[in-house]
């Protein structure tokens, strides 16, 4: 499903992961938005154990336990959009899936970034952790696009894609937990 | 000399193993730091958000 390399002529990339940006930070927006008329009725606590909750259930498919059917909207955006829309095709084409909505979730790590920004995140905490949702999804684009052989890259990413699940989410578990205790400290 | 370190990084920061531990390597980092009150919580946030947007973008 990664795209094919063809596509990305001269600063396509570029505006492309300015797009993953400004999407990230959308959506970053919508979910503090969205979450400030949750956080006033949902206790603190609560709130941490749904999140720890969901959490735990997305580590288990993460760890290859189970197959979940989250929510998503499992469609890609059609390649022609950077192809035949210039500077602002490779935009349009990042906002769309910086944003989470216009992609398939291949894991379910964002669903617990969401649900953390939802209930806990402040508005330039959502706002950074958006930008920096776009910054990892840049970043897998442009580093595979830099290695240049972007089959070795596929071949590299798919032999250790459950190694790189199980980094990736003890490493969210470890920040989340942080989070959590900061939110709930003097609380408990 | 400066190739051989250019190209050593480059070859580094294309491999997406090298990604995910080296987000580790921040959050050992960063975790004890930040509960010490020596970094911003905002920290945090960065790691977590981007791990997730890292994690999903095999269908970039």
């Amino acid at each position: 499903m990664l795209l094919s390399s063809s596509v990305w002529r001269g600063n396509a990339r570029w505006w492309f992961a300015g797009g993953l940006l400004l999407g990230g930070l959308t959506a970053g927006f919508v979910a503090v938005m969205l979450g400030s008329l949750a956080r006033p009725v949902v206790p603190e606590v609560v709130g941490a154990v749904l999140v720890a909750a969901v959490l735990a259930v997305i580590a288990g498919q993460e760890l290859g336990l189970y197959q979940l059917p989250l929510p998503q909207n499992a469609r890609q955006v059609p390649q022609s959009i950077v192809a035949e829309g210039g500077r602002v095709g490779g935009l349009q084409f990042g906002f769309e899936m910086g944003t989470g909505v216009r992609t398939f979730m291949t894991s379910g790590l964002p669903h617990v970034l969401l649900v953390a920004v939802f209930l806990f995140a402040s508005w330039p905490h959502a706002l950074l952790a958006g930008v920096s949702f776009g910054a990892g999804r840049a970043w897998m684009a442009l580093s595979r696009l830099w290695r240049r052989d972007t089959e070795a890259w596929d071949d590299d990413l798919a032999r250790r894609d459950r190694l790189i699940r199980v980094v990736l989410t003890a490493v969210s578990a470890a920040v989340l937990g942080l989070i959590l205790w900061d939110a709930l400290s003097g609380r408990l | 000399m400066s190739a051989h370190v250019a190209a050593a990084s480059r070859r580094l920061l294309t491999r997406p193993m090298a990604t995910a531990f080296g987000t580790t390597a921040i959050a050992f980092a960063v975790v004890p730091a930040i509960a010490a009150g020596h970094l911003p919580m905002a920290l945090s946030w960065v790691v977590l958000a981007f791990s997730a947007g890292y994690a999903i973008s095999g269908s970039v």
